[in-house]
């Protein structure tokens, strides 16, 4: 890519990209039980074919304590156009479930990206059977109430 | 759509527990720590820690720095401590050892299991027995150049707490895991640790603490829990 001839500045160009891959969900709420299907559709536009595209089902740590990072299940496909869809179907991990809690949180998301322009859209999503993460409360605050 | 064929990678994640194979049959729990082990460790520890401070005292009372012998004499006082604990742990390699045998190896949120126990060694001195079950979260995060870690106890229960001789011998309790707590897990730096802690108090000598990791396993999938 000529830089000089292209009309967008790097943080422009950044937007622009993140414009370019999109994810859709089948389902509303982004609430997946162990073992059932997420069930969506990718989608991309770049000015060339872009490569290999990956979805990845991740979980990283949040708070108190440094960050762990997991991929469960990783997809991947070469396109050969530069614009087009690709349906997925990927069964849920059974753990670890999504967690809030006092240190540590578990988050899960699904994370479509593209090596070759280094872009990524990232949509979270929440492993439970509960519709909810799994919440602790320390036993301090417990006794208090 | 214009694709070549897709590939699909699917990782184990080793940072929760599953359940081995074979039958759920009852499992025998063992003690975190070796008692030997500790009192060794604190010996050796305070022999170092001593060794030093005698070495520094000697010189700083011979050269009459007196400045020099005020500091040094806090981490002698230090040693002192020092001693006492590591007298302290060779004591308790005395007290009884617990065994906890949990009915089965299977536990999962929500689910109601048995805890028995029993002793090797004279429980005779034994007043009164704690056992308690106990979820933690554990983070390490790096602080400058050392590495720290917190804790943060999000479950207690008790068990049992008894102080009838014949119970304290041996005895058995039916618990339920919560039904929405988290399961076992743990990645590098971060942790949900599942313990049953065993405390025997015993009147003029050092109590008997011993401490059980214990695995709860996520949920099975279609279990719906």
């Amino acid at each position: 890519m000529n830089s000089s001839a292209f009309p967008f500045t790097r943080l422009q160009l950044d937007l622009v990209v993140e414009l370019m891959l999109r994810i859709e969900l089948l389902k509303n709420n982004s609430v997946y039980q162990p073992g059932e299907p997420i069930v969506g559709t990718a989608y991309w536009e770049f000015e060339s074919p872009p490569g290999i595209l990956t979805v990845c089902v991740n979980w990283r740590t949040e708070g108190k304590g440094d960050e762990d990072f997991f991929t469960a299940l990783e997809v991947e496909w070469s396109p050969l156009d530069s614009k087009g869809k690709h349906p997925f179907r990927l069964l849920a991990p059974r753990a670890p479930l999504s967690l809030d809690g006092v240190l540590i949180r578990i988050c899960w998301t699904l994370d479509f990206s593209c090596e070759e322009f280094d872009c990524e859209c990232v949509v979270p999503f929440t492993l439970s059977y509960t519709e909810r993460p799994v919440s602790l409360t320390p036993v301090s605050a417990k006794l208090g109430q | 759509m214009n694709n070549t064929d897709e590939t699909l990678e699917e990782y184990p994640c080793l940072d929760v527990p599953i359940e081995p194979d074979g039958p759920d049959e009852p499992i025998v729990l063992s003690s975190g720590h070796s008692r030997i082990g500790m009192a060794i460790g604190c010996w050796f520890f305070a022999l170092i820690w001593n060794s030093l401070t005698w070495v520094a005292m000697y010189h700083s009372v011979r050269d009459g720095n007196w400045f020099v012998v005020a500091i040094v004499s806090l981490f002698f006082l230090v040693g002192i401590a020092i001693l006492l604990g590591a007298f302290y742990a060779t004591l308790q390699i005395f007290n009884p050892r617990p065994t906890l045998v949990c009915s089965q190896n299977r536990l999962y949120p929500g689910i109601e299991f048995e805890v028995s126990w029993t002793h090797r060694g004279n429980t005779g001195s034994i007043h009164e027995l704690l056992i308690t079950l106990e979820g933690t979260e554990e983070a390490s995060f790096k602080q400058g150049t050392t590495s720290r870690t917190e804790r943060s106890l999000f479950h207690q229960q008790t068990i049992a707490q008894v102080t009838e001789r014949s119970e304290i011998n041996e005895g058995f309790r039916v618990l339920v895991l919560p039904s929405d707590t988290m399961h076992s897990f743990k990645s590098s730096r971060n942790a949900i640790l599942w313990v049953l802690k065993v405390h025997g108090k015993i009147a003029w000598w050092p109590d008997m603490n011993e401490q059980f990791s214990i695995s709860v396993y996520p949920p099975p999938i279609g279990s719906g829990r």
